[in-house]
């Protein structure tokens, strides 16, 4: 009894939730199959990339990646094509954030 | 009775001879691509490389493993498999890259989780066709 209560006490060890991450890549090498893009002036974009999670807010962003809540508005410009209204934002949307 | 042991020793040698033999002349995965990079962070650059370099991460921020590779190849297989501390997977993600010419390349994976990271130990591994290319520990705190 014993030996099975100790055998079932281990099976139950409670596991984390991850079944909600979100996953993504991408990479400058081509695709196999898919010829390499010529270089363009889009294709010279300096930046970086950041992903919103819950709770975020552009100036919230802004104030982390400046230091400045203030310059939320150079995020917005640059996700012009991502974001229709500066106050909604989503989890999972990348963003692409402009040098300071 | 001597007869019979001295063939088995002779089949035996035979044996291991014929599965040394193959496995040594089994060509490995033919591709040029090496993994020569492996960094985490908390964002990325324009071309992929890690802008903030960290193994200690906040509950609500995104990781971010960048993989530098060179060496030419038709196809080639980037996994990053990410774990929890318990050896519990939390994700994995696969890139396929046909690099061209002789000059590096980087691919990025990254991993958010909405409501927040568990507290805890993590690993990131990296494995180019299916074999590992190396690992990155970080934390969250």
């Amino acid at each position: 009894m014993g030996i099975f209560g100790d055998l079932f006490s281990k099976k139950e060890k409670p596991r984390t939730g991850f079944s909600n991450v979100r996953s993504g890549g991408s990479s400058t090498a081509p695709t196999p199959g898919v010829p390499a893009p010529e270089p363009s002036a889009t294709s010279m974009i300096t930046g970086r990339t950041y992903v919103v999670v819950s709770g975020d807010s552009l100036s919230k962003i802004a104030k982390r990646e400046y230091g400045d809540a203030q310059k939320w508005p150079k995020i917005y410009e640059a996700n012009r094509n991502i974001i229709k209204d500066p106050d909604l934002i989503y989890p999972g949307q990348e963003l692409r954030i402009p040098e300071a | 009775m001597k007869m019979h042991q001295y063939a088995r020793v002779v089949v035996s040698l035979l044996l291991a001879v014929a599965l040394f033999g193959c496995s040594a002349s089994r060509p490995a995965v033919q591709t040029g691509v090496t993994v020569t990079d492996i960094d985490v962070g908390r964002s990325v650059t324009a071309d992929k490389t890690i802008a903030e370099r960290t193994d200690s991460f906040q509950s609500t921020d995104t990781f971010y493993v960048s993989v530098k590779t060179d060496g030419p190849g038709p196809s080639a297989t980037l996994t990053a498999r990410w774990t929890y501390q318990d050896g519990q997977v939390v994700d994995e993600s696969t890139q396929n890259i046909a690099p061209t010419g002789s000059a590096a390349t980087v691919t990025e994976f990254h991993l958010s989780k909405p409501d927040g990271w568990p507290a805890g130990g993590y690993k990131v591994e990296v494995l180019l066709n299916g074999t590992s290319a190396g690992t990155r520990d970080f934390k969250v705190t």
